[in-house]
């Protein structure tokens, strides 16, 4: 991950075309990541999936890949969780740019790149910025980190079941996560 | 890449759910998310779609870094900042190093389009079934992917 000094708007974001890496905007600065390894991909579908068969089975909200989010405004601050979840009273229209305001839950996968620091410093943006919760999930580990917006924090291991009211009725088997 | 925007968001979950829930319980392979590809070396090129399939036959050891060959099936959606001519010389590219097939998909005109290695290019409208051989027996209504 690495950083420019340059402040930039959430329009010169949406203009960056510097394939494959990917970016985010952190209160006008651009950070920039290279894109993750097969592990992280494999994980962030399989948990995308139990996400989106349980959300949509039950008609809870929108699930959503990589899509931004803007949540400040000069300096603007625009992020992209791996997943995102948005409860179905907080949808709304769907439009085709960037979303202005938080989701309810938003998923981040570490990848081999990312320290324990960045993460919990993108954690607690998050939280600052309005998510209910935020899921850390390390492949590494095995284990998923839950951040709550009242300052509650759970760890889950493998052998454990994963659940979060953010996401209401959702339970699924950490192992499952990283089959 | 920048963040992509909703539309885009959806349409990638929508149709990366729906192959995996047909990838999955048949065994064909790996389906993931935006992950990189490196494709060639010194000097070096790494792609990352926004979503792969690798067939059960070719995946072999998982690393954690980068996958050395290409994925069997790469799907690009289309982002509101995407123009044609860029997502075609993407889509040259990525069979010209290997992959099978590419799938371009289009949120705004709700197509698919379907590039194969041998030079067959398919579209598929909203009200087609889409198909792919690369994919054995996934089908699936083109309309569905943008719901």
């Amino acid at each position: 991950m690495s950083t420019t000094t340059h402040l930039m708007t959430a329009e010169e974001l949406m203009n960056i075309d510097d394939e494959p890496n990917r970016h985010e905007l952190i209160k006008g600065e651009l950070l920039t990541m290279s894109p993750p390894g097969l592990t992280h991909g494999i994980v962030t579908v399989n948990l995308s999936t139990v996400l989106h068969n349980h959300v949509k089975a039950n008609n809870l909200g929108l699930l959503i890949g990589e899509a931004g989010f803007k949540l400040e405004i000069n300096p603007d601050t625009v992020l992209a969780p791996d997943i995102a979840f948005i409860a179905r009273d907080r949808v709304g229209i769907i439009t085709p740019g960037f979303r202005s305001g938080p989701p309810d839950l938003a998923v981040e996968v570490m990848s081999q790149w990312d320290t324990k620091p960045e993460v919990d410093r993108k954690a607690a943006l998050w939280l600052e910025l309005g998510a209910k919760s935020v899921w850390n999930v390390n492949p590494k580990k095995r284990t998923v980190e839950v951040n709550r917006a009242d300052g509650e924090r759970r760890l889950f291991h493998d052998t454990d079941e994963l659940v979060d009211d953010t996401v209401p009725g959702f339970r699924v088997k950490v192992s499952e996560i990283f089959a | 890449m920048s963040p992509v925007g909703f539309t885009h968001g959806t349409v990638t979950m929508n149709l990366s759910v729906m192959l995996y829930n047909h990838v999955k319980p048949n065994n064909l392979g790996v389906l993931v998310g935006e992950v990189g590809f490196k494709l060639e070396t010194n000097p070096d090129t790494v792609l990352a779609p926004d979503i792969a399939f690798i067939a059960s036959d070719r995946i072999g050891a998982r690393t954690p870094g980068y996958r050395l060959d290409p994925p069997d099936l790469a799907v690009e959606v289309m982002s509101q900042w995407d123009t044609k001519p860029e997502v075609d010389r993407k889509t040259a590219l990525w069979l010209e190093l290997g992959a099978k097939s590419v799938w371009n998909v289009n949120p705004k005109k709700r197509t698919v389009e379907v590039n194969l290695a041998n030079g067959e290019k398919r579209l598929f409208h909203e009200t087609d079934e889409l198909s792919d051989d690369t994919v054995p027996g996934f089908r699936i209504g083109v309309s569905e992917i943008f719901t």
